[in-house]
């Protein structure tokens, strides 16, 4: 697939700029909030 | 030629849509799409705190509770809840409710959040915190934090700890609409399987049995990983008596030491919150000072802010380390934590009878009758 249109362009900047949102979100959030377990080693 | 990650633009175009639909999942669900309030701690186990008995105690519990013991891990383990009910009950002359409302992982987030609903549906004459300063979220915040209802929260924060908490929205939608669809039943409070702690933590009781409060059965780890001193019933003998508790005011300051860094701005933004909320429910909160392991030492009760004035109204309450821990030698003291941070079923046995006396006096004060 050739990437030439507008719109697929559109597209593809969007699937990047979304997924860099993502990987922000996700670095940005303590380990915790995907295992609580992870804090729990307090006992 | 590398083959291309979509076969078509429709392809890619869905794709986008997906990742744009997960990541405004919190904004699209809006308040409309999530479940009743009590659902969120539906959802949670005895593992990561009492949270059955939470459930129990904010949603189907309706009585004013005298004495609320509200907080994280080092509270629900150092006070026992049962010893300050019954000696309350003795000095007021009538049944007195006295319960501990506690989970795992510190936050002044939870505590903001739990407090809220609870105050939402009873009475709380005194509520008694300590200072939960870890400074960044709690691990449920995915639980607490539900972007509908609660958008406003995410003022007076810095981006990163906006993202942080959108990101907790994002990690909680799936469960939230799943709950909205498929209730969870509350979890039972006393079941013929013993209970996580009874299991996991050498026959620790079951929360529910103790009014919410841990006495944890647990001998001295100092990192998790190392293997724990074997637990062993210890009575330290010491010359410490309830009379060394000491209530922060003008004539009691030299027993407090206050460091001069100002608390995070996370922290800040909830201890704000969380005064506010307490102002409007007329309720003037005790904050207990529970000493870690460093500090045993310490001639004086170590805070990390200068509470009355960032949350004004506030009792402060403490032993000074020096005082409690006496002539304990440091192998005695060990016997009474179960890691750096938290008292053990020792800890708490010693430590409660000689704060409980102090902790009426300031219910007494707000409630002389």
């Amino acid at each position: 697939m050739k990437i030439n249109g507008l719109i697929e362009r559109a597209i593809y900047a969007l699937i990047v700029v979304l997924s860099l949102a993502a990987l922000w979100l996700v670095t940005n959030a303590p380990a915790a909030f995907l295992n609580a377990r992870v804090v729990y080693q307090g006992f | 030629m590398m083959r291309p990650a979509f076969p078509t633009t429709k392809s890619a175009a869905a794709f986008a849509l997906l990742l744009l639909g997960l990541l405004l999942s919190p904004v699209l669900a809006g308040k409309k799409f999530l479940p009743p309030r009590e659902q969120a701690y539906a959802t949670l186990g005895w593992n990561n705190g009492a949270y059955p008995w939470v459930y129990n105690q904010i949603f189907q519990e309706t009585n004013a509770i005298d004495i609320a013991i509200v907080g994280s891990s080092h509270i629900w383990q150092a006070i026992n809840t049962p010893y300050l009910q019954q000696k309350l009950s003795e000095k007021l002359h009538r049944p007195a409710v006295v319960r501990t409302l506690a989970w795992g992982g510190a936050g002044y987030d939870a505590l903001y959040f739990v407090t809220r609903d609870l105050l939402a549906r009873r009475q709380v004459r005194l509520l008694v915190i300590y200072d939960e300063g870890s400074g960044s979220a709690n691990p449920a915040a995915p639980v607490w934090f539900r972007f509908g209802e609660d958008a406003a929260m995410l003022s007076g924060l810095s981006v990163p700890e906006q993202g942080r908490l959108y990101f907790a929205a994002v990690v909680g939608m799936p469960r939230n609409l799943l709950s909205l669809f498929r209730p969870n039943l509350p979890a039972p409070l006393v079941t013929d399987r013993p209970n996580f702690w009874t299991r996991t933590a050498n026959n620790t009781p079951n929360p529910a049995t103790q009014l919410g409060c841990l006495p944890l059965r647990l001998g001295f780890t100092p990192d998790g990983f190392t293997p724990r001193l074997p637990f062993e019933p210890f009575v330290p003998a010491t010359n410490a008596e309830p009379a060394d508790a000491v209530v922060y005011a003008s004539a009691t300051k030299k027993d407090f030491g206050f460091s001069t860094a100002p608390p995070t701005k996370w922290e800040a933004n909830y201890v704000q919150r969380l005064a506010a909320l307490l102002r409007a429910h007329g309720v003037q909160p005790v904050m207990l000072s529970l000493p870690l392991l460093a500090e045993t030492r310490s001639p004086v009760i170590l805070e990390k802010a200068f509470w009355p004035e960032v949350f004004p109204g506030t009792s402060l309450l403490g032993i000074p380390p020096v005082k409690l821990f006496g002539r304990l030698t440091d192998a005695e003291v060990l016997k009474l934590y179960a890691d750096v941070w938290h008292f053990n079923q020792n800890g708490q046995a010693y430590f409660t009878p000689l704060i409980t006396p102090a902790l009426i006096q300031l219910y007494e004060n707000q409630w002389p009758d």
